[in-house]
């Protein structure tokens, strides 16, 4: 491994070395030394039999060979199925072969006349380089060459089957904007760009990926985040040199703060509410050609457990609800190991009656509590994983086979006790409450440890693991920012959105961990003492 | 690379010692004998330095845990306990003896009831209360009862028809406030202050129409002198003891019926009590004077007072007042004459009051006690006495 890892490293020096100038051998003769800059040539046959060299044994790349307004030699380059043969038609072929541009220019249409007067398309970008050609044609672009000229057009009327926006099925909520990113990150961007309207707002493109060239959006609000945070987060993706990006999964784990940790420190989301919410926050959101899901961060612990609801309900209901996903959160993560360690250890702290039902439940079964456990949890986990992965047609099936098998006849048979049943559909049952889906696998997968150490060391083992969690927790980082802020480091100030939500006229401030710069997020005029005539009357004159 | 064989070297250190733990004092909770109640006596009533016979109820979950259980289950009228004895010199030896005959071991986490024997209570209670203290297993929250006129053994192989296990039944009983309770700790409370302890008695009922003819019930008053049962109290000096006991005050459903005078009964509910008892020191040593202040409301007529009418209530009031003192003057006649116990904690009292006195009768104090001057003076009012007044019968006699 260590032999691979160097081999890696020098070539990525050899390469960074050149400035990046080499084109990779993927990219096809044309982007290699010898052809790289050559221009595109007078003669038109010339470009096509490079071209048609190129593009050798690729059906889907179309050469549309015509004559300008009925004169020169023109050649039309383009990827089938990528760009829109309707608007080729109206807007591309009929004014350049028609006569309608002809009455005006004749024999002496250039192509930058062309470009000018006759093309109704406004997107066109002159080229000069075959090498380039081959990078346009293949993003989506049609090419249009014309013989005696040196420069080719690129036209860009991209067009291709696309999702329409509809709900997320990841991030369903009962209150709150129904739309979801697709995977055009276009769509993305657009999203956000109509729900704020600030020049501040800002979307720098890159491309990712030697051979996707996926776009990658970094969208954040000049002057609401520090310039630290963008800085850095355009060095780790700079840093990054790799095939393919197909998912935003591939960007996080890439540049996260800490890779050997089980828990996300970048949040995903299909939302672009939760998007535009966060960017208001000071945040950064990354933005993925491809995928619906864009990233974001930096994030917290206590983000994990919100939910975008929690800010379009009422303060009181979203506290209340707040409150009850950290409970379920604990109780996913500890208490089958709770349970194996009371039954094993600690038999005195459970109440008379309890230790008698779960005594004469205990009585058939041939495992030990903590084996018991660890086969329950393991079974639970595998029939989530069948549900996520079989075709919805049998879900009913899995079902089915679930609570039956699982439940009722492995009680009935003597397998599993009662109480291990009730206490394995709770802790599953409490790990969905977890809204964030990366978040809830990485409580699922810290239980099995947790249990097993309980099984060996009883309640010492579940405290043992709990502090070895908490040290971890509050060491980790996201971009820059503690994970367990603002608990640890304590800030009073921005606890108003963490142990219960504030209602929206007393969140003044922005969350200061994230920015400092502009914390004013409100006046104070909605507040009740403004709001509410004689409020502050009524209150001075009970005092 | 050598660092990371280093770490290696730890991390493989640290997980393969998981494995050597080997699930240090795990048991399995299926594992456990569940002591629910357990007794003790002497193998021979009649010689006090025989060994101690101990009985131990263990719980049977399998029988008790309703609806699904696990597994086939034998059914049938099977016992919901099992009832082991065994001997030895001492009460924590002979429940030794028991333990190596079990499969199971004991856990005495729940053990909430204990009955001692008659005449293992008339040795003393030390070796078992020595036992408790100092087996961590075993909690000072079980119930001390006494058998009165039986053995341990006979109550605890009573099953009990309304409770799933008897021993709950017992501790139903004790906290029902129909009596004074009397758990280990407050047993070794007194019997570390100036006091004496007392119990409850718990003795069979002959019944004739539950649970073949016998059940259990509590009756009297267990006297000690220290940790030895020195006698009992009978039932009108017992009622005379729950007035001036402090945890009498949440004494519900006492109700009692006192002849009037010009015939009839009248059946008083308590309502609320207040008792105070307070020392003074005079010359001639401590006193006691108890102030009892009694509200009950009626529960029944059947004499001719009319209780509307002020007066009347205030015969009825007289007549539950000289019942209620009669009741206490005849307890304390015989804590101070027959037993020379003080149950009712008068000495812990002129102790928190006057420590320096306290001392100079200190060594004598039961004679001190024996002569010591006590007032009652009682108090009783009636509320609630009913809209009807007087009783129905009255008016359907002309």
């Amino acid at each position: 491994m260590g032999k691979g890892a160097s081999g890696q490293s020098s070539a990525r020096s050899a390469s960074s070395s050149k400035g990046d100038t080499r084109p990779h051998a993927s990219e096809g003769f044309l982007h290699s030394e010898e052809y790289r800059e050559r221009p595109v040539c007078k003669d038109i046959e010339h470009n096509e039999e490079l071209l048609r060299k190129q593009f050798e044994k690729c059906s889907d790349v179309i050469f549309r060979p015509f004559a300008l307004l009925g004169v020169r030699k023109a050649l039309l380059v383009y990827v089938d199925g990528l760009v829109d043969s309707k608007e080729l038609e109206a807007n591309i072929l009929k004014p350049l072969t028609t006569a309608q541009g002809a009455s005006a220019y004749g024999r002496d249409a250039t192509l930058s006349s062309v470009e000018k007067y006759i093309l109704p398309i406004a997107n066109i970008e002159p080229i000069e380089t075959l090498s380039r050609t081959v990078t346009l044609i293949l993003r989506w672009q049609v090419l249009l060459f014309v013989d005696g000229e040196e420069k080719a057009l690129a036209l860009s009327i991209s067009k291709w089957p696309q999702r329409t926006v509809t709900e997320p099925e990841t991030e369903a909520v009962i209150r709150g904007p129904r739309e979801g990113f697709t995977e055009n990150v276009r769509t993305a961007t657009a999203l956000i760009r109509r729900r704020i309207h600030t020049p501040e707002l800002k979307m720098e493109s890159m491309q990712i990926g030697r051979l996707t060239q996926t776009q990658v959006v970094l969208c954040y609000i000049q002057g609401l985040i520090e310039d630290s945070v963008i800085k850095e987060v355009k060095q780790r993706l700079e840093r990054i040199e790799i095939d393919s990006v197909l998912e935003s999964g591939y960007i996080e784990e890439l540049i996260e703060d800490t890779p050997w940790s089980p828990f996300p420190q970048i949040q995903n989301t299909e939302k672009p509410d939760i998007v535009t919410a966060f960017l208001l926050e000071g945040r950064f959101a990354l933005l993925i050609d491809g995928t619906p899901f864009a990233l974001i961060a930096p994030i917290t612990l206590w983000g994990a457990l919100a939910s975008p609801e929690d800010y379009y309900e009422r303060y009181l209901i979203s506290t209340m609800i707040r409150w009850l996903r950290y409970t379920f959160a604990l109780i996913a993560l500890f208490l089958p190991a709770l349970y194996v360690a009371l039954t094993t250890f600690h038999q005195e702290f459970l109440p008379f009656s309890l230790l008698l039902s779960v005594a004469a439940a205990r009585e058939n079964t041939p495992y030990p509590a903590v084996v018991e456990a660890l086969i329950m949890e393991f079974s639970f986990e595998a029939i989530r994983e069948a549900g996520v992965r079989m075709p919805k047609a049998i879900g009913s099936a899995i079902s089915i086979v679930g609570a039956l098998v699982i439940g009722q006849a492995a009680v009935q048979a003597g397998i599993v006790s009662a109480p291990m049943v009730i206490v394995v559909s709770i802790t599953g049952i409490a790990s969905f409450t977890v809204p964030r889906f990366n978040f809830a696998i990485a409580l699922r997968m810290l239980r099995f440890p947790i249990i097993v150490l309980a099984g060996l060391f009883g309640i010492f083992g579940i405290l043992f693991s709990t502090i070895c969690i908490v040290l971890h927790v509050c060491s980790l980082r996201s971009f820059g920012m503690p994970y367990t802020s603002p608990i640890t480091p304590l800030s009073v100030q921005n606890l108003k959105d963490t142990l219960f939500r504030a209602p929206w006229w007393a969140m003044r401030q922005r969350p200061s961990q994230s920015n400092k710069a502009n914390p004013t997020r409100q006046s104070t005029s909605t507040t009740p003492t403004h709001r509410i005539p004689g409020f502050k009357k009524q209150k001075e004159g009970s005092e | 690379m050598a660092n990371r064989i280093h770490r290696l070297g730890y991390a493989s250190v640290i997980i393969l010692s998981l494995f050597c733990t080997g699930c240090w004092d795990a048991t399995e909770i299926n594992e456990l004998g569940i002591v629910v109640a357990s007794g003790a006596e002497l193998e021979n009533p009649a010689d006090p330095k025989s060994d101690v016979k101990a009985y131990v109820q263990v719980a049977r979950p399998s029988q008790l845990a309703g609806g699904v259980t696990g597994g086939p289950s034998p059914s049938g009228n099977q016992k919901s306990f099992v009832l082991e004895e065994g001997t030895g010199p001492t009460a924590a030896s002979a429940i030794t003896t028991i333990q190596h005959r079990m499969s199971r071991r004991f856990f005495l986490r729940d053990r909430r009831v204990i009955i001692v024997g008659e005449a293992y209570a008339r040795r003393g209670l030390s070796d078992l209360l020595d036992e408790m203290i100092r087996n961590p297993d075993a909690r000072l929250r079980s119930y001390i009862l006494v058998a009165h006129g039986t053995t341990p053994g006979k109550l605890l192989s009573l099953s009990y028809p309304l409770t799933r296990l008897p021993a709950d039944a017992m501790v139903e009983l004790e906290e029902s406030h129909q009596a004074v309770t009397m758990n280990v700790v407050q047993f070794l409370k007194v019997l570390t202050g100036k006091g004496d302890p007392y119990a409850m008695g718990i003795h069979l009922l002959r019944s004739s129409v539950s649970n073949h003819g016998e059940n259990f019930g509590l009756d009297d008053v267990a006297v000690f002198k220290k940790d030895r049962l020195v006698g009992w109290l009978n039932d009108r000096e017992s009622k005379g003891f729950y007035w001036i006991q402090p945890q009498s005050k949440q004494l519900r459903r006492n109700s009692m019926a006192v002849s009037v005078p010009g015939g009839g009964w009248l059946t008083s509910q308590l309502v609320i009590l207040n008792n105070v008892i307070l020392p003074s020191w005079g010359k001639n040593g401590p006193r006691i004077m108890i102030n009892l202040e009694v509200t009950d409301d009626i529960l029944e007529n059947m004499s001719r007072l009319k209780l509307d009418q002020p007066s009347d209530t205030k015969i009825s009031e007289r007549a539950i007042e000289r019942e209620i003192l009669g009741e206490i003057v005849s307890l304390l006649t015989v804590l101070k004459q027959k037993y020379h116990a003080d149950i009712v904690g008068f000495g812990d009292l002129l102790f928190a009051r006057y420590p320096r006195q306290w001392r100079t009768i200190e060594t004598h104090w039961d004679q001190v006690f024996s002569r010591m001057p006590i007032q009652v003076h009682v108090k009783v009012h009636i509320v609630r006495s009913g809209l009807i007044g007087d009783s129905i019968f009255s008016k359907s006699k002309p």
